[in-house]
């Protein structure tokens, strides 16, 4: 196994180790893709060294890393505004494994996406995956006794401080994921088109 | 000039009542000036389809041009007359035709770029999840924006946490029933075919093409030929070796 598929999986494990002991299932999702995606060249061409390009890999360490070291200060520190950073953290973990599948796609399917499309797809899905963050807090809203219907709400302020806290994750992920686009699309233009378009075998580190 | 068609008469006559229901509600009731704008702005976005094929930009099949003007005066008429107030499951109507007319525009513009840009190809199989994926994007958007206007604004777009969930599940639900459509479609049909009775202009072609407007028109063409798969034995070999690895990139350049 390369190097950056090893570090990426170590640190996916760590954070969905984390994720399980604070209860927190909805950072799972980001982990849990995260490995599946490091694997999926591995399991398809059954070659333990295949990846993706190196600098795709080096993105998808950097929110790993930040995540884990949110997590650990926020155990001491307890930052007010931890989760809002931890959303932003997982929508540039998922973006960098969209652009990760983007590549898998041009790689094993039909499908030739060039730079600035492998952007969009990985928007696209970072985005998709916020929704899933919001289904899960109207569930936990509803489970906990907050208002949830027109009827239960005296005032239109009210109505806002809850409805921010529902679409707090996709707010989060809309605004972060347009600057990370910017700045991937940019950051690609370094990376080789074949190098988006190719399974790279281990070792090119 | 182009003569009158169903198309443009349908987007008149819906455009025109909108137009009378405003002026009504402006003169007999007392609609803010949000509602009044929403119906203005509505009437104009229903004549977009009839422009477009006037100005030569685009010819929309009738069926589509049918479900924008549904969508966008079942949105208008609810805002101008209450209907988003009044009527529980309206909202639900107006955001499922919304989220299906925004679908089958990305399904056709997603149709255009596989013809036209010869850098990009999505093959039949995966357009309906590029398709999922941009409209659930755009619906969050939509969401997204309406929880900056109220915040802004002070306005009640999102009435509750309730509201914004079922919105969402009626975005999801139509970007499935497009998703779904859009595979069906393309089982038994090219893209060529549909672009084709578009009737796009040619700068709108070039624009897609990405070409710079000194080089020959862009062909119709799809490019339907599977990509050489790095996981094929002969490519592996390209990968590996050093000569063989040039023939490789020459080949995935000549795609460009």
């Amino acid at each position: 196994m390369n190097r950056y598929s090893l570090v990426i999986l170590v640190l996916a494990i760590a954070m969905a180790s984390m994720s399980v002991w604070r209860g927190d299932w909805d950072s799972l999702i980001v982990p849990v893709i995260g490995i599946a995606v490091v694997l999926a060249p591995m399991i398809v061409t059954g070659d333990p060294n295949k990846g993706y390009d190196k600098h795709l890999m080096a993105i998808a360490v950097i929110p790993l890393v930040a995540f884990i070291v949110l997590f650990v200060a926020n155990l001491f520190l307890d930052f007010e505004y931890y989760y809002q950073v931890s959303i932003a953290i997982q929508a540039f973990a998922s973006m960098a494994f969209g652009m990760m599948i983007a590549v898998f796609l041009n790689a094993r399917t039909e499908i030739s996406l060039p730079r600035r499309w492998v952007v969009v797809f990985a928007l696209t899905f970072a985005c998709s995956i916020s929704v899933l963050y919001t289904f899960s807090t109207i569930y936990w809203m509803a489970s906990t006794g907050y208002p949830l219907y027109n009827g239960d709400f005296s005032n239109t302020l009210e109505n806002d401080v809850v409805n921010m806290m529902l679409m707090l994750p996709m707010a989060v992920t809309t605004f972060a994921t347009i600057v990370y686009a910017v700045v991937f699309n940019e950051y690609l233009k370094r990376v080789d088109s074949l190098e988006l378009s190719r399974l790279c075998p281990g070792g090119e580190i | 000039m182009k003569k009158i068609d169903l198309s443009d008469l349908v987007c008149m006559f819906a455009a025109a009542i909108l137009l009378l229901m405003t002026i009504l509600s402006a003169v007999g009731t007392d609609r803010t000036a949000y509602k009044l704008w929403t119906g203005i702005l509505c009437a104009l976005f229903c004549l977009i389809p009839m422009l477009f094929r006037h100005a030569g930009v685009m010819k929309l099949p009738l069926a589509f041009i049918v479900l924008i003007e549904v969508a966008i005066f079942a949105h208008a008429y609810g805002v101008l007359l209450m209907r988003y107030d009044d009527i529980v499951w309206y909202d639900t109507v107006t955001h499922t035709f919304s989220t299906i007319a925004v679908g089958l525009c990305v399904f056709y513009a997603l149709m255009a770029v596989q013809i036209f840009d010869r850098k990009t190809r999505f093959g039949p199989r995966w357009i309906p999840l590029l398709v999922a994926l941009i409209v659930m994007t755009f619906s969050i958007y939509w969401e997204v924006l309406e929880l900056v206007v109220d915040t802004l604004t002070g306005i009640n777009m999102q009435y509750s946490p309730w509201d914004t969930i079922r919105d969402m599940v009626c975005n999801s639900a139509a970007a499935l029933v497009v998703t779904v459509s859009a595979r069906f479609y393309l089982k038994s049909h090219t893209c060529e075919g549909f672009i084709e009775s578009l009737e796009l202009h040619p700068s709108l072609k070039r624009f897609i093409s990405r070409r710079p407007k000194k080089e020959e028109q862009p062909v119709l063409e799809d490019h339907g030929s599977r990509i050489p798969d790095s996981m094929d034995p002969s490519v592996s070999e390209g990968i590996a070796g050093s000569t063989s690895s040039a023939t490789k990139r020459i080949d995935y350049d000549s795609r460009k």
